[in-house]
Formats: C-alpha cells, sequence, structure tokens
C-alpha cells in the first residue's frame, strides 16, 4: 500500500537534523516525479542519439572493420519519473557488453541498447563533526548507467512496474528501469561493435510524451507538427481562428507555415486539391461497366468490397448481353460461312461471366461449333442509406 | 469507350486467359482475385472437338497475374490465342504443344514444344480429373535450351483413370489434352 506524502514542517526554535532537511528534500524529488509519471509518458526528452565511428582492427596480419558506438548528451524521463542526464558523449563499452555474455553468432543480430539511471554516492566531504566522526559524503550523483540485453530482449520494455502512486524517483537501485536508446550489432570474433539501428522488430526508441484532456492554446493557433522544431516538408496539423475557425493539414514550408492539402472550415466546407477516397457510403449506387470474356469474375466498382454486396448488404444489379462485334468465327474449314447464335450470357451468384456463342456453318449440312464469347456487362451497386 | 483493357494471364508463361474492361477507373488497382475469384474458370481452350465442349478447369487465382493494356479489339474476341513476350506485349501465339498420352508413369507427365527450343521456355500445367474438376493439381517446369519437351513430376494419378490436362508452353498455342493414368 501506498504511503501518505508528508510535507516537513518547521517551528520556531526547533532543533533541526539532517533527517529534516533531507524530507524536505525528498518532498520536492517526489512532488516532481509524480509530475513526470502522470502528466507525462516516460521515454527520451532530447538527446541520446547512438552514432558510430568507422575503426580498423588488424588482428594477425588480418584487417578487421568495425565501429565505435557513442551516445550523444541528453535527457530521458523513466516510468518512475526519475531524470536521467547524460551530461556528455559516452561511448558504449566494448568489455561492459563483453561480460554480460548475452553475444550470439550471428553478427546481424541486435541487442538492445539501455539507460538506466542509478545514484552514485559523492566524495565524502573533507568537514566532519570531530575528530573521531567518519566524514560522510554531502550530495548523491544522479547518475547513469548503460547496458545491453540479449537480441530480442526488449518486449517487456512496456510492461515494466510502476511505483506505487506516492512514491518517489527512488535511487536507482532495485528493479531498475530501462529506456531503450536503440541496438547495436556485435561481432563476437573480435569482441567489437559492428553498427547500430534504431528499430528492431518493430520496437524502437520511446520519447517522452504528454497526457492531457485538454490542450489549450494562447494566442489563437495550435500546431501539432511531428519534429520538436519546425522542419520545412513535415507534416503538421494547425487549428486556428482564420475564417471563424480552420482546421489545416499539410507539409510545412521553409517558414514554417503549413501549406495544406487538407481544410476543414467552420461552416462544414471540406477543401482539399486531392482525391477523396473512402469506404462504399451508405445510401449511395456505384456503377462500373465494361466488357469480360467468359469465365472472368465482374469487377465492382472502386470503393466497394465484396463485403458489400454480402447479403443482408448491399444490392447487386447485373445487366449482361453478348457482344457480336468483332466475333471471330472458327477458323475450319477454311473460307467456310458462319453465323453466330448467342446460347448462353448470365452472370452467376459469383458475378462469374458465363458466355458462349454457337457456331452455324451456313451449308447444306449445317455443323456447329461452340466458343467462348465476350459479353458487355453494366454493374451497379446500391448501398442502402443506415436505417433501410 | 475505355482505351484501356486488363490482360489476365498466367504468370508462369504469360498466356491470356481472359480480358476485362472498366469504364471507371480503367487503370485502378485490381488484383487477380478481383477478376478470377479463388479460380478462374477456363473452358473451351484449344481447338474445336470433342474434348473442347467438357474440359474445363478451375485456375488457382495465385497463378495468375494482371496486365493493363492499351485496348485492341483484335484480341478481344480471341484472347486465348495471344501469350504476354518478355516485354510484356500481347504477341500471337505459335506452335502447338503436346502432351503424350499415356504418361510415362502415373507421377510425371511429358510436356513437348513443337521443335527444340533455343531458349529456356516455361511450362505450366494443371491436371484436372475428368469427372471431378476441383480434383486439381497446377505443376511447373522448364524445358532446357536445345530441348524440346520436359518431364514434370505430379501427384501421383489414379492408375485408369482420365485426366484432362491444359498445358501452356512459352510462345505455344494453348492446349488442352486427355491422358489416361497408366
Amino acid at each position: 500500500m501506498s504511503d501518505p506524502v508528508a510535507r516537513p514542517v518547521f517551528f520556531e526554535g526547533q532543533i533541526l537534523g539532517a533527517l529534516d532537511l533531507q524530507d524536505s528534500v525528498e518532498y520536492s524529488r517526489g512532488r516532481d516525479a509524480r509530475h513526470s509519471r502522470y502528466l507525462h509518458t516516460w521515454g527520451i526528452a532530447t538527446g541520446l542519439e547512438l552514432s558510430e565511428k568507422g575503426k580498423q582492427l588488424e588482428i594477425s596480419g588480418t584487417t578487421f572493420d568495425y565501429k565505435e558506438i557513442s551516445v550523444s548528451p541528453g535527457m530521458a524521463i523513466d516510468g518512475r519519473g526519475r531524470e536521467i542526464i547524460v551530461p556528455e558523449g559516452r561511448r558504449l563499452s566494448e568489455s561492459d557488453f563483453d561480460q554480460l555474455n548475452v553475444a550470439v553468432q550471428d553478427k546481424e543480430a541486435l541487442y538492445p541498447v539501455l539507460l538506466i539511471g542509478r545514484d552514485r554516492s559523492a566524495p565524502a566531504s573533507n568537514f566532519s563533526m570531530g575528530d573521531c566522526a567518519t566524514p560522510e559524503p554531502t550530495r548523491q550523483v544522479e547518475d547513469f548507467e548503460i547496458t545491453f540485453r540479449g537480441p530480442g530482449e526488449d518486449l517487456d520494455l512496456l510492461d515494466q512496474t510502476p511505483p506505487d502512486i506516492s512514491d518517489g524517483p527512488g535511487n536507482g537501485t532495485g528493479n531498475a528501469w530501462l529506456v531503450l536508446l536503440g541496438y547495436v550489432k556485435w561481432d563476437n570474433n573480435i569482441k567489437k561493435f559492428t553498427g547500430f539501428d534504431v528499430v528492431s522488430g518493430g520496437i524502437g526508441r520511446r520519447y517522452a510524451g504528454v497526457l492531457a484532456d485538454e490542450v489549450a492554446a494562447r494566442g489563437g493557433s495550435l500546431q501539432l507538427r511531428t519534429r520538436t522544431k519546425s522542419e520545412s516538408g513535415k507534416p503538421a496539423i494547425v487549428l486556428d481562428e482564420t475564417d471563424g475557425g480552420e482546421l489545416r493539414f499539410g507539409l510545412l514550408n521553409a517558414a514554417g507555415i503549413v501549406t495544406p492539402v487538407l481544410t476543414v472550415k467552420a461552416n462544414g466546407d471540406i477543401i482539399t486539391p486531392g482525391t477523396v477516397q473512402s469506404k462504399s457510403s451508405s445510401g449511395t449506387v456505384y456503377v462500373q461497366s465494361g466488357l469480360a470474356t467468359d469465365g472472368v469474375v465482374l469487377p465492382l466498382p472502386t470503393g466497394v468490397k465484396p463485403e458489400d454486396v454480402a447479403p443482408d448488404k448491399g444490392t447487386l444489379h447485373v445487366q449482361v448481353s453478348m457482344r457480336l462485334e468483332g466475333l471471330v468465327p472458327p477458323a475450319n474449314p477454311a473460307g467456310a460461312d458462319w453465323a453466330p447464335v448467342p446460347i448462353e450470357c448470365s452472370v452467376d451468384a459469383d458475378r462469374r461471366v458465363r458466355c458462349q456463342v454457337r457456331w452455324v456453318q451456313i451449308a447444306a449440312a449445317p455443323t456447329f461449333v461452340d466458343l467462348p464469347g465476350v459479353c458487355d456487362y453494366v454493374l451497379l451497386v446500391g448501398i442502402p442509406a443506415t436505417g433501410g | 469507350m475505355t482505351d484501356k483493357m486488363t490482360l489476365i494471364v498466367v504468370k508462369k508463361t504469360g498466356h491470356v486467359l481472359g480480358v476485362v474492361t472498366r469504364e471507371s477507373d480503367p487503370e485502378g488497382k485490381l488484383e487477380p482475385a478481383d477478376v478470377a475469384g479463388e479460380k478462374l474458370l477456363v473452358r473451351f481452350v484449344g481447338s474445336p472437338g470433342p474434348l473442347f465442349e467438357v474440359a474445363r478447369f478451375l485456375v488457382p487465382a495465385d497463378e495468375l497475374a494482371l496486365e493493363v493494356k492499351d485496348f485492341d479489339p483484335m484480341i478481344v474476341p480471341r484472347a486465348r490465342d495471344f501469350v504476354l513476350n518478355a516485354d510484356k506485349q500481347a504477341v500471337a501465339t505459335s506452335g502447338t504443344a503436346a502432351v503424350p498420352d499415356p504418361p510415362p508413369s502415373i507421377m510425371q507427365v511429358t510436356v513437348n514444344a513443337s521443335a527444340a527450343v533455343t531458349v529456356k521456355t516455361p511450362v505450366w500445367i494443371q491436371i484436372s480429373s475428368s469427372t471431378d474438376p476441383t480434383d486439381t493439381q497446377v505443376r511447373q517446369g522448364e524445358i532446357d535450351v536445345n530441348e524440346s519437351g520436359v518431364d514434370i513430376d505430379v501427384l501421383p494419378l489414379n492408375s485408369g483413370s482420365l485426366y484432362y490436362v491444359l498445358a501452356l508452353v512459352g510462345g505455344h498455342d494453348q492446349l488442352v489434352q486427355d491422358i489416361t493414368a497408366p
């Protein structure tokens, strides 16, 4: 069960102990952590990008290529609400990786690179209470650790156990919270990294976010975009008060202004220079026509799916007629006169055309040859309005 | 009228099995299953005769491909006389393939071209029971350069039973042949 949050208070003449001062610090840390946990989602806040530098290594006269992988400075917020700050770039340690014994022989395998917040005591103070007292540290360094896991061992990162409701950020001991920075490749023969990636199997770097049921602008314009800075060519959505209210989607130009490809106006007008595609809408008739040869299933009009013409859904109307224009009579006997007679031109329940023409040789003793035919078709699909 | 047509072809050999046109969105994306269902009904193949009247095949949609071409009124009424060449152009078939009856064994069917081929030539066959068109199998092979035929392994045929074979040899006329399993 979670403990109530206690705020230190003081009274005149009170003798302050170290615990009183410590509680004051912990109260603020806890409040910040709860804000980060419940008003934000955890992940990378800035930086912490992986980068590589090509290197070569010579072993017994053979040269091997490998990569030095580094993490750039940055900050993340973990699921406990703890800030993890990497103050300067850090090269990933090959020896740390090797000691974890997670390597497999597959050189293309991707190993998760994980960031963990860890408290570390600063060196003890030179100041002491007396000759017999042991100097104690007066600072805790909010440090970090970078670790690795085996390939595929990243599936549980979204299911880490959150702290109790009133807990603070902790000191990084116990069940550490793991923040994924990316993946590295490893050559177990030369014990070196050979590359990195930011996504593996659809799992990738997770960025910190915001939990909000209401987002309000103060200047009359709200912009939602896919990059932290306004970048030309990147998509954005703007909601502002143009013409009494307007929603615009499009790509940003160099000036940071959205060039709209979709605009919704306050009066209900929807404006787009592109095409609007949708699943079939109710109360509509769709039409397709053309010609088809024997055995073919008639194609449905664009926008209509087979399930739309299932029983109790849309209504299918089909008209087919044999196409006599351009018919080619049997080749044998050469020079004979033939007359075509349609004997079958229909569509079955699967919209499959059955079209057959009987050729009658015009002679004293007529002979018959049945050949596949071609039909003209018109196909209408009626999608009933909602409610019938 | 639209100036485009969609040819339904066998992926392996390019033989045209059907044609459809669409006035609306004539070049819009279609999948073979949209115009074939699970299987395309193919009947009246080859030269008119007793077999021509009765043999029918259900060609699986995943054996098919679609090609949108400029409308050609010469192709539509006799589409099965055409095949797509290496440049995906529809050209008239030529040459007569053959399927010797009986086949060499219940586990092999021989398909011959009209003459020794100068390039590796794809072969596609569908074997259907004469009594049950759903009892069917599709097999593929290739005739090597300077060879005129190929033996294609098939699932065991029922000895003494009659089968219809739809045989497509690259560039050759479509062929339907009946065979009796030895």
